[in-house]
């Protein structure tokens, strides 16, 4: 299936929510420190994916804060279809990976 | 910086927005702070950042919810049929609007094309802005233009460092003979570089040179391509042709394009010759320089001022004048930036009206269609795009008003052109060029945002289910709706006050004007000049004796009552001033020796001009010498002569109620002798009715005559009619004299006040305009809000309201808004009135008439526009209207 690749941000998104459930600003700052700083979500860009994976039931809200926590903030957890999204993800950008490398030493051995 | 970015966070959909807008704040905080260690560069690269990004998530963060096809974001062209359809649909509603939009456009285009050809235009030379005019001012004397005096011309161009080059010229008229017979010719005595000046080259020949231009040089003159076409037929071989001027052999030398005629039109050019050896001959004439580029206004007066400090220096001082220099554009536009001002103003309230009027229209419609918005936003249809799609009507509406707006604005400024051709210079050229493109886009642009916020606002605006759930033409939903367009309502009568109370006080100032006794008796006088060519009459008795001649003979035409000569008759522009030593005078009020008008006149002048005895007697025909007498003989009283007085000099000098006959006055400087008024006429206001006078003294026609005069004649028939027969009587006596512009007193006077007629007139169109627009915008509200409230009005009958109550329901709810924006038009137009004042004319700026009647027809047609309505609303049949379910 050619189209599944999703928007990088929302992979970014995934994969932070992938290490235990966040809220919007924890996501922000993970995703940060996961693309080595060269994605930045802003934050109409953030929440309004967030509303957007919700709504393809990638991920969820949490229903209740966790303790010692800040009650404005809304929670999220990935689901089980979207934990599968992203391995499918992690599946088909490692092909590419492997088929980029392969390339790249057939290139240099000409 | 947080409430900034909450600000900012409008533009991102509202569920978003709503969703999470602290937590997107939060957010938006900590990027802030980390930038700001970086520093402000930093920080506003978060800011642009941010605000990008909330416009994308605009066009892109719409739930899924919404159906596909509304997503994607091309939608323009079908939004744009959409509209279309939807502006058909409503035709009358459109043409109304559309209509509006013209007029108001149409009005703006063409008061714009007029200030564009004055004001905006550069003249047709080459770098005008490095045109300057320059002149000389006598603040002793109580003048501000004095004229250019040679000598002085003269030394500054030896002197100035900061010009490349100057110019001086003075006006004048010449009979210009080939044989067949003659024609008189507007020309000017023009120094050599004006060619240099003007930056412009002859087509055929050359300019004048060094040599042509000194006393004595050789008689050559340059024709405009105008007088080269039509008299010599374009004759390729013109140059080096004789010509006769006033009687004089003249070789021409070359021929110059259309562009040289200015600042007036003239049809050809002298040699100015001027000795520079001969101080203080004649102050007359203008100068024009050239500056070098990168110099300012200010430091080439400073040049042309330590240039004239050694003449400063060497003056007698009742000859110091000091020489000013302004921008070449601003002194020949000074008499109309006023007007200009004052209709633009006018014209962009109208707009205004236009635009309150359209909003209102639109803004009916747009709640008509509130359950249909409403029915869209439910089935998903973005707020976005029902925006976007209003917008695109509102914009079709304007691009169609303002094309319409544009083409009728082209015609209005022909129209005006036609009717008024003299009051606009030469050289202003009036046609739609890219500024004016430029500015009837611009006034589109304004005019879709002014009319635009207030439907689209409340077509979106308003909570989803109270749209859905309101039945059309039932309730009276939507109470922020009828608020605004009452708002706009209230408005248009404001705005529609000011410029009516404004157009009201300059129409009464008109009258005014047009009442302002001019001193003399402006029915059934016929004006004439008649030029005399020095070349064949050279001497200054001739003169007397042909004036003394033609007087007597021009008496004799049959309907002609009374005939008499002058200098300079009044209204004509002319003006020779001079100075007079005065026997007991008053010392004046701010110290300035006041000008006093100077004129020749017969004895016969005052009856026929009808001029009013105040004192004394007038001049008699034995006040008349039977020679020629020379300005030396007046002056040392060798021979004696009587002068008569106007009551402005009584006043300046003897003060008010003095008496004016029996006194004496002397020319100024040594040896002279006193001269005996024997009389005190009315003041003519000669430089105008809007103007005041000046103290005027009468000489006896035979004081130092002059080779040009005008001819006052008191007809018994229609003054134009005596017209013919005059010009046979001069032919008999000398058919090479012309005849100049034979005029009757009354159109002289219409002349003279057809500027302030013209934009009196303006302003009152205008005004007119607006007065409809407003009670069209009032009308049409009521009808609507009557129409909504069918169904409520239907009930109150049915419970038991009378007819009476309904309809003074209805009314009072219009008028109370109709009021209040009439009380605010009327301190507005008083605060506007108050910037116009000269123009008014000593018209009260809350002149009590004026502020009634607006008040009154204002308040009259509203209750005429919301009593229909309220009338029909009365009549209402409740069983019906409760049908109308």
């Amino acid at each position: 299936m050619a189209d599944v690749s999703i928007k990088p941000h929302w992979f970014y998104i995934l994969l932070a929510l992938a290490d235990g459930d966040r809220h919007g600003l924890a996501i922000a700052r993970d995703v940060q420190g996961l693309s080595d700083g060269a994605v930045r979500l802003w934050p109409a860009t953030l929440y309004g994916s967030l509303d957007d994976l919700r709504a393809r039931r990638w991920i969820e809200e949490l229903e209740e804060h966790p303790e010692d926590e800040s009650e404005r903030r809304r929670y999220y957890r990935l689901t089980k279809s979207g934990r599968a999204v992203l391995a499918d993800e992690a599946e088909r950008l490692g092909r590419l990976a492997r088929l980029t490398r392969a390339r790249v030493r057939t290139g240099e051995a000409r | 910086m947080k409430s900034a970015y909450r600000a900012l966070l409008r533009l991102a959909p509202r569920h978003l927005r709503d969703a999470h807008g602290d937590e997107m704040e939060e957010l938006f905080a900590e990027r802030l702070a980390t930038a700001r260690h970086r520093g402000p560069l930093a920080a506003a690269g978060v800011w642009v950042h941010a605000a990008a990004d909330l416009v994308r998530a605009r066009r892109t963060g719409v739930p899924l919810t919404v159906p596909i096809d509304e997503r994607t974001a091309h939608m323009t062209g079908s939004d744009i049929r959409y509209a279309w359809r939807s502006l058909l649909r409503q035709r009358g509603a459109t043409t109304l609007v559309v209509f509006m939009l013209a007029l108001g456009i149409a009005a703006n285009v063409a008061v714009f094309t007029l200030v564009n050809g004055l004001f905006l235009r550069p003249f047709p030379f080459p770098n005008p802005d490095r045109l300057v005019y320059i002149n000389t001012a006598a603040p002793k004397w109580n003048l501000d233009v004095v004229g250019i005096n040679y000598p002085d011309f003269d030394r500054w161009t030896k002197d100035q460092k900061l010009f490349d080059a100057l110019m001086t010229y003075d006006f004048s008229a010449f009979n210009l003979s080939d044989g067949t017979g003659a024609v008189r010719v507007r020309g000017a005595f023009i120094t050599r570089d004006f060619t240099k000046v003007l930056g412009i080259e002859p087509i055929l020949g050359r300019t004048f040179t060094a040599e042509e231009d000194q006393p004595k040089g050789p008689p050559v003159v340059i024709l405009s391509a105008a007088l080269w076409r039509d008299r010599f037929g374009g004759d390729p071989n013109v140059v080096g042709r004789a010509v006769r001027i006033d009687g004089k052999a003249r070789t021409v030398v070359g021929v110059m394009p259309a562009a040289a005629s200015f600042p007036g039109e003239l049809q050809l050019w002298m040699p100015m010759a001027g000795d520079p050896a001969q101080p203080w001959e004649s102050y007359s004439g203008d100068a024009i320089g050239r500056m070098k580029p990168g110099v300012t206004v200010e430091q080439a007066q400073a040049d042309i001022i330590r240039a004239h400090q050694p003449i400063w220096d060497a003056r007698d001082k009742n000859h110091i004048v000091t020489p000013f220099v302004k921008p070449l554009h601003d002194t020949f536009v000074a008499d109309y930036r006023g007007a200009a001002k004052a209709i633009g103003g006018a014209v962009a309230l109208l707009l205004l009206v236009a635009c309150a009027n359209v909003a209102a229209v639109m803004l009916a419609r747009a709640l008509a269609r509130r359950r249909e918005m409403g029915i869209r936003l439910a089935l998903g249809s973005s707020r976005t795009r029902l925006v976007r799609q209003l917008l695109i009507e509102n914009v079709m509406l304007a691009a169609i008003g303002s094309a319409i707006g544009l083409a009728a604005g082209r015609l209005a400024v022909a129209g005006l052109l036609r009717l008024i051709p003299d009051q606009f210079p030469r050289w202003a050229v009036f046609t739609v060029d890219a500024r004016v493109i430029g500015f009837a886009l611009l006034s589109v642009l304004v005019t879709v945002v002014l009319f635009g916020w207030a439907p689209a606002l409340h077509a979106v605006g308003g909570d989803l289910r109270s749209a859905v759930t309101t039945t059309t033409g039932g309730t009276t939903g939507a109470p922020r709706g009828r608020r605004t367009l009452w708002l706009l309502v209230g408005g248009e009568f404001a705005l529609s006050a000011v410029l009516l109370v404004c157009s009201l006080l300059l129409v009464k100032a008109f009258d005014r004007v047009r009442h302002v006794d001019p001193g003399f008796r402006a029915d059934h006088v016929l004006l004439a000049t008649i030029p005399l060519s020095e070349g064949t009459r050279p001497k200054p008795e001739q003169w007397f004796a042909f004036w003394n001649d033609l007087e007597q003979r021009a008496r004799q035409i049959p309907g002609v009552d009374a005939a008499g000569m002058i200098t300079c008759a009044p209204l004509d522009g002319c003006h020779l001033g001079n100075f007079f030593t005065i026997e007991n005078a008053i010392p004046p009020p701010d110290g300035k020796n006041p000008v006093v008008l100077m004129r020749m006149a017969s004895a016969a002048y005052f009856p026929a001009m009808g001029i009013r005895l105040k004192e004394g007697r007038f001049l008699a025909d034995s006040d008349i010498a039977k020679g020629a007498l020379t300005n030396d003989q007046v002056r040392r009283g060798t021979a004696p002569v009587v002068v008569v007085v106007n009551e402005s000099f009584v006043r300046a000098f003897w003060g008010d109620g003095a008496t004016g006959a029996g006194r004496r006055i002397k020319f100024n400087g040594p040896d002279t002798q006193w001269i005996p008024v024997v009389g005190v006429v009315a003041d003519v206001k000669h430089y105008g009715l809007e103007r005041p006078m000046r103290p005027g003294i009468y000489f006896p026609l035979s004081v130092d005559p002059r080779s040009n005069m005008t001819i006052a004649l008191h007809t018994q028939v229609e003054p134009a009619s005596v017209t013919p027969a005059l010009r046979d009587l001069l032919r008999q006596i000398d058919p090479e004299i012309p005849l100049v512009r034979p005029r009757t007193m009354e159109t002289l006077i219409e002349q003279s006040t057809a500027l302030r007629a013209a934009f009196s007139w303006m302003l009152a169109v205008f005004a007119a305009l607006a007065f409809v627009l407003a009670i069209g915008g009032a009308y049409g509200v009521a009808t609507y809000l009557v129409t909504q409230r069918t169904r409520e009005i239907g009930i109150r009958v049915a419970l038991g309201a009378r007819t009476n109550d309904i309809f003074r329901n209805v009314v009072a709810s219009g008028l109370g808004v109709v009021l209040v924006g009439v009380a605010l038009g009327l301190a507005g137009s008083v605060a506007v009135a108050g910037q116009m004042g000269d123009t008014l004319f000593g018209v009260s700026t809350h002149d009590a008439s004026v502020l009634s009647l607006v008040t009154i027809a204002l308040l009259l047609t509203a209750l005429l526009a919301n009593g229909l309505p309220a009338r029909r609303a009365a009549r209402i049949d409740p069983m019906r209207s409760l049908r109308t379910e």
